[in-house]
């Protein structure tokens, strides 16, 4: 990919996890809200690939720990560099340009960030944990194609159809 | 290009990641010690808040609004009900305001009574005015972002107040914005005592959901539900008498389910109270809040 479709990756990446905590207040319905940071973690990813997935979830990881309070700081970066790191490597098996593909991806991506958080910091009440993370995870879901759209685009548009071609995993 | 799934590569992804590991456990490390110290985040969070503070601001700008337009478009009585909740809520905080100055006149006549009130008074009137502009990004905690941070006079362990209930407490301070815990997270805890009976309690911690605990509670403090109870001043920042919130129900815990470390003994043959107590703000609807103690801008 090239640097275009990578700064547009951070970029986009950085602006969702700067509008995280309004987005928490405002777009919740009862317990869930739609995590977009992580799911920027993961187009840019499935887009990019492993290292600059790594990255982009380091860089948001540190974002994200400034917006809470000090403890779990660690957790939280590390669970959002997995996310990325994971989702580049599976990008070489996942057909992206599949709208539900994209649907499975950030909802799956939210939920796996959740359980690595959970090691690090267990919740208060695993009731409420559940039910919390399923509804982050569907929010986060139906989200995720809108911001697929944004990235594929710009790769689209400086790569041709290339984009399609899953990145190399070269680290 | 051709993807390579090679054993060496994995490795190195997994190396990779335990480097990340490793790194962001340092950078916690650090901040927890800098936090000890300085009262502030260490130097790497504190450039990354300072340049991602506006953004954060204004993204709360166009989502509040855009929350706002679609309310009225889509939901104009649930507007209509939540300017009258809140107008119910300024109008509860001055008559409990008003409710507390004239218990204090009621009340023995106390030298440290007086005063509480006189800088209980004063301290509320002095609260520095914040907006809510975010909540906790993960969800899992009950925080709340603020758009005030260092530059106006903010410090790490400064009360926030809803009127005139203690609704928590400042954790981290950046530039120009901060973050609080409120007083149902897990981390949150202040000496209470009974509005009533003006006596110590004890301790009162927050669950990490929607009420506050206090495990061992005097019994010579006869607390009963219904009480009210507030600060006893035990910390600095946070001044005596501010109401944290209402007792909703006393348990008695026999001795026998204390532990050794809380005191209890074989011949201990007296019960130990238990309060669960409710906030009195609604901490789910928070916009307007004060933070006590920050010295306003000049």
């Amino acid at each position: 990919m090239g640097i275009v479709t990578l700064a547009t990756a951070v970029s986009l990446a950085l602006a969702v996890a700067a509008s995280q905590p309004a987005l928490a207040r405002y777009c919740a319905v009862g317990w869930a809200f739609p995590d977009a940071a992580t799911v920027a973690i993961v187009v840019a990813g499935l887009v990019l690939g492993a290292p600059e997935g790594l990255v982009v979830g380091f860089i948001v990881g540190v974002v994200t720990a400034t917006q809470c309070g000090h403890v779990g700081v660690g957790g939280i970066i590390v669970s959002r560099s997995a996310v990325g790191l994971l989702a580049g490597l599976a990008s070489t098996r996942v057909y992206r340009a599949n709208v539900l593909v994209q649907f499975g991806a950030g909802a799956l991506g939210s939920l796996v960030a959740d359980m690595v958080l959970v090691l690090f910091s267990p919740p208060a009440y695993t009731g409420e944990w559940i039910a919390q993370s399923l509804g982050k995870s569907l929010a986060s879901g139906i989200i995720a194609p809108l911001l697929f759209v944004i990235v594929v685009r710009v790769a689209r548009w400086e790569t041709g159809e290339g984009y399609l071609r899953p990145p190399s995993v070269r680290m | 290009m051709t993807a390579r799934r090679d054993i060496p590569h994995t490795q190195r992804a997994v190396v990779a990641l335990i480097v990340t590991a490793v790194g962001a456990w340092y950078l916690a490390r650090a901040s927890l010690l800098a936090a000890a110290h300085t009262g502030r985040p260490a130097a790497p969070e504190r450039l990354v808040a300072a340049l991602m503070g506006p953004g954060e601001r204004l993204a709360y700008r166009l989502l509040a609004r855009a929350h706002a337009r679609a309310l009225a478009s889509f939901r104009p009585r649930a507007l209509a009900v939540e300017a009258e909740q809140l107008a119910m809520r300024v109008d509860e905080a001055l008559r409990a305001a008003s409710a507390l100055n004239e218990t204090t006149q009621e009340a023995p006549p106390l030298p440290e009574f007086v005063s509480d009130a006189a800088a209980l008074t004063s301290a509320l009137a002095d609260a520095l005015p914040a907006t809510v502009i975010g909540a906790d990004p993960t969800g899992r905690r009950p925080l709340v972002q603020l758009d005030r941070g260092a530059r106006h006079q903010v410090v790490r362990g400064l009360g926030l107040v809803c009127g005139p209930d203690l609704i928590g407490r400042i954790e981290r301070v950046n530039r120009s914005t901060s973050v609080a815990i409120l007083a149902t997270d897990r981390e949150f805890a202040v000496a209470v005592r009974c509005l009533r009976s003006n006596h110590y309690v004890g301790v009162a911690e927050g669950d990490g959901s929607r009420l506050l605990t206090v495990r061992r509670a005097l019994a010579a403090a006869d607390a009963r539900e219904g009480d009210v109870l507030v600060t006893a001043g035990e910390y600095p920042r946070i001044p005596i008498g501010v109401r944290v919130g209402v007792v909703e129900r006393v348990q008695s815990v026999p001795p026998e389910l204390l532990s050794v470390d809380e005191g209890a003994s074989a011949d201990d043959t007296q019960l130990s109270l238990s309060l669960v107590v409710s906030p009195v703000a609604d901490l789910r609807r928070l916009d307007e809040v004060g933070i006590l103690g920050a010295r306003p801008p000049d």
